[in-house]
């Protein structure tokens, strides 16, 4: 059986991280993509740490994940309602820094676009803020 | 995540296993102070059960790997797993840590140090 749309909601706690994870590795299964699924998880990871910690303030709330494919994409849609927050406005890491310079932040997302072929932000009043990130599938999906 | 740890010949072994994210990266922020209030700035962290680290465990290593520099301890690295070693790879953290294949070899690190 394929699906073409895989569906979570989960509560906006540190703790369901793991949750998440298993979520994105069971949607790329079922989607018979071989791929290892680190990657993706990984970038997801970062971005629903992201969305609990800064978008709700730790206070809570809902996260709504989303996977299917797209051509030869596996596209993962992140919506939260949050405060706006758009990874983009994070200055990048400066990962030629040697210890004593190295700052701290800005490092989750480095990863999350290093990790995807395209990440992409919007806000929208109604909606709140959508998260979509692209990982292309290039001889790595399964033909069912 | 589990934190495991021994002290041989003064260095503090300590093994990691399960996920080091956002919601363990303070358990193990908690355990590195407490041996660092302790005095004990020669460690090595075993990844050998580690499955996986996002960004919030590297912060906290970076972290500790600052401190016990600060009073001319470290932190050597051993057995990551290749998708933990990549995640060390792309955020340039291979450059700040001694990484070593086995405990055996980052405690002799320590002695040739």
């Amino acid at each position: 059986m394929t699906h073409d749309q895989l569906e979570l909601n989960i509560d906006a706690k540190l703790k369901n991280l793991s949750v998440i994870a298993d979520f994105i590795s069971s949607s790329m299964s079922q989607f018979g993509i071989e791929a290892d699924d680190f990657e993706v998880q990984t970038a997801v990871d970062e971005a629903c740490t992201n969305i609990i910690k800064y978008a709700y303030s730790g206070e809570g709330g809902i996260i709504t994940l989303t996977c299917e494919v797209r051509d030869n994409d596996f596209v993962v849609t992140i919506r939260d309602r949050g405060k706006p927050f758009d990874p983009s406005s994070v200055p990048p890491s400066d990962l030629g820094a040697d210890l004593d310079k190295r700052r701290i932040g800005g490092l989750g997302i480095y990863l999350m676009r290093r990790l995807m072929d395209d990440v992409s932000y919007s806000f929208d009043a109604k909606k709140g803020n959508t998260l979509v990130m692209r990982k292309t599938l290039t001889g790595k999906k399964q033909k069912h | 995540m589990e934190i495991l740890e021994k002290n041989i010949n003064n260095i503090d072994v300590v093994s990691l296993s399960g996920r080091l994210d956002a919601y363990s990266a303070g358990d193990l922020e908690k355990k590195l102070d407490s041996l660092f209030e302790a005095a004990h700035i020669q460690l090595i962290i075993n990844f050998e059960q580690l499955e996986y680290i996002s960004s919030s465990g590297l912060r906290v290593l970076l972290a500790a790997l600052k401190k016990v520099k600060r009073q001319h301890g470290d932190i050597k690295l051993a057995c990551l797993k290749p998708n933990v070693k990549e995640v060390f790879n792309i955020a340039g953290f291979t450059q700040i840590f001694n990484i070593f294949d086995t405990v055996e070899t980052a405690s002799k690190g320590f002695e040739n140090a």
